[in-house]
């Protein structure tokens, strides 16, 4: 079976630091997965490796049975944890930009999302607020029909409102030939929409699991498990 | 608004239990079209994936049948549901006789409490 | 691709390069008015105040235009708007030709709007026809030796090229050198620039030396009497030699920026 993710001894250091230690990972398409840790657990870079922002030390990850470059950066639609957009332009602009380097990117779709937040196409990113950033930035990487999401920290230190807006654009925009990997530590709000969690610490797997699977094992939810595994 | 899910206990049961409970109170009456998957999990803030797998589980409970290019409907044989409401029913009333156990009631003195409960009600 | 990031590079620079280029030419045009109905002949204070405003205003939009270049670089490609340009389905050469292309155009823009902002307030009556006497005057020179001439204009031509194209290409080296430093960046790529500035003017002047030295041996240029052919000879010599380097110098820069793209890239 061709695995959308699949690494084989993946490791990364950073000069006597070892970030990430033996990663084996096989992860399938339709899925919506939560990569979760404490900071410095390996989580980012992990994440840039896959994206192809970093050279691992030994191993390697293929996506779609492809090495990260051109080729994958096509099917990779991916949200920084931060605002990486040039702030000058104007949202219509942002909607140009998309549309000419992504060929699966859906104008129309955007639109939509966009005029049900009242966000006009005129707006420059400088003018709106932290929250009303993310969103465009979330609607931005969830227009595009790639095969791969990534998603860091999409809802942390935002509203609830807006972190259910940003769930539900998640689950809206879900199909089943795509995987959806959410890194995020407030796993609480996000249990409810995830098919299967895989837990990052010292920069190794500590275990991938359903979470159904995980609440039917251990009779608790996934963010008290993960409270009790890492309170060390 | 999402539905509320208790969070030690699989999501994909409680689909399973919520929406049965919709057909069995009416919500979903015999031979109505429920929702999409989507959604259905959007509403409730679920993986669709999840919401898929409690479709799927009632439809051989039998209690929701798929119509290739119609979508998913509720079943038309209303004495199934009603069997399935009287199952619900003896559950709820199973766990509530055991907890007047608990409290010191026999079933006898459960029923006198109720009816009593009831004169009180019609006053 | 490659054209869509020339033309999203070309937007993202060229409104405010722009603005403030023309500022600069109608900054002149309004000078030489003022000058020619001889509004400041009394007011020499003034006069001199707008001299100096003038004179600032040609620094700053030069110096400004190079510095908001390099900065643009850094800040597209090695900051948080990093994370978009380097998962853009594109290959980081492209990225490093695009804004090579772009800044080389506006470095040469801004060079011609200088100066032509100088012949602007310093023209004359009659300035344009000397003008066109003195490249008559060259073009006869040039055409007594013929395909020899074009020749030495071709390798003129090349070598500017190749000295404009590698002006933001040392910037970026210089800032993607930076970013290999786990801290103070900034300063390392300062430091970077600085070093590979003086080591390229030391190749070069040590070079033009030896070919100096050499020549003098080979060829008695000292005659007054030398004669136009052999001046050319020395000329092309030394461009020749010029080109090299800069052609040289430009390759291994783009190599080794594209290197550090590939394989040492280290967003924060």
């Amino acid at each position: 079976m061709s695995y959308l993710i699949e690494s084989n001894h993946l490791c990364k250091k950073f000069g006597n630091k070892q970030a990430l230690a033996d990663i084996n990972l096989r992860i399938e398409r339709g899925r919506i997965i939560g990569l979760l840790g404490p900071n410095g657990s390996g989580k980012s870079t992990l994440i840039k490796i896959i994206n192809g922002l970093m050279m691992p030390t030994e191993g390697e990850v293929f996506i779609d049975e492809k090495k990260p470059g051109v080729e994958t950066k096509k099917i990779i639609s991916y949200l920084p944890e931060r605002t990486y957009l040039n702030e000058w332009m104007k949202v219509k602009e942002l909607l140009d930009y998309f549309e000419d380097f992504y060929e699966d990117f859906r104008r129309e779709r955007a639109i939509t999302m966009l005029e049900n937040l009242n966000i006009g196409l005129d707006d420059k990113l400088k003018t709106m607020s932290k929250g009303t950033k993310e969103k465009v930035q979330l609607i931005l990487v969830m227009s595009r029909d790639a095969d791969l999401y990534i998603l860091d920290e999409p809802i942390g230190g935002v509203d609830p409102a807006a972190r259910d807006y940003i769930l539900r654009t998640i689950i809206g925009n879900y199909n089943e030939n795509a995987t959806v990997l959410l890194s995020t530590h407030l796993i609480s709000d996000i249990e409810n929409i995830l098919d299967e969690v895989i837990f990052l610490q010292y920069g190794q797997i500590r275990f991938h699991a359903s979470v159904d699977e995980i609440r039917m094992k251990e009779g608790k939810s996934v963010d008290q498990l993960f409270r009790e595994v890492y309170r060390c | 608004m999402a539905w509320t899910l208790d969070a030690d206990r699989p999501i994909y049961t409680q689909l399973v239990e919520k929406i049965q409970m919709d057909i069995v109170s009416g919500f979903y009456k015999a031979g109505d079209k429920i929702p999409p998957v989507r959604e259905l999990a959007t509403e409730a803030a679920v993986n669709p994936n999840t919401m898929q797998k409690a479709l799927a589980e009632l439809e051989r409970l039998g209690l929701l049948y798929t119509q290739r290019t119609s979508g998913r409907f509720v079943t038309e044989d209303e004495e199934m549901i009603n069997k399935v409401k009287e199952e619900m029913a003896s559950k709820h009333i199973k766990v509530f006789l055991e907890n007047m156990k608990q409290l010191g009631y026999d079933v006898e003195e459960t029923i006198s409490v109720i009816k009593e409960l009831k004169r009180e009600e019609e006053e | 691709m490659l054209g869509k990031l020339i033309k999203h590079e070309w937007k993202a620079v060229g409104k405010i390069l722009a603005i403030v280029h023309i500022a600069l030419v109608l900054m002149a045009i309004i000078g030489k008015i003022m000058l020619s109905i001889d509004v400041l002949s009394e007011a020499w204070l003034l006069w001199r105040m707008l001299l100096l405003i003038y004179i600032f205003s040609v620094i700053a939009v030069g110096v400004g235009t190079h510095i908001y270049l390099a900065v643009r670089f850094y800040k597209n490609m090695y900051t948080d708007e990093g994370y978009l340009s380097f998962t853009l389905p594109v290959k980081p050469w492209q990225h490093i030709f695009s804004k090579t292309l772009v800044s080389s155009i506006w470095i040469l823009i801004d060079g011609v709007a200088i100066v032509g902002s100088i012949v602007i307030l310093v023209m004359y009556k009659g300035m344009g026809t000397e003008f066109v006497d003195v490249l008559n005057v060259i073009m006869e020179e040039l055409g007594e030796v013929g395909m020899f001439g074009v020749w030495s204009v071709i390798l003129t031509v090349i070598t500017a090229i190749l000295s404009l194209v590698s002006i933001p290409l040392t910037y970026y080296i210089a800032i993607s050198v930076g970013q290999l430093f786990n801290t103070h960046k900034m300063l390392a790529s300062v430091v970077a620039y600085f070093i590979i500035v003086n080591v390229i003017q030391a190749i070069g002047t040590l070079s033009s030396a030896v070919l100096i030295l050499k020549v003098d041996e080979t060829a008695e240029v000292q005659t007054a009497s030398a004669n136009i052919l052999e001046e050319l000879g020395v000329y092309n010599d030394m461009i020749s030699l010029g080109m090299v380097e800069q052609l040289v110098m430009a390759v291994a820069f783009w190599l080794i920026i594209n290197y550090i793209m590939n394989k040492r890239l280290n967003l924060e």
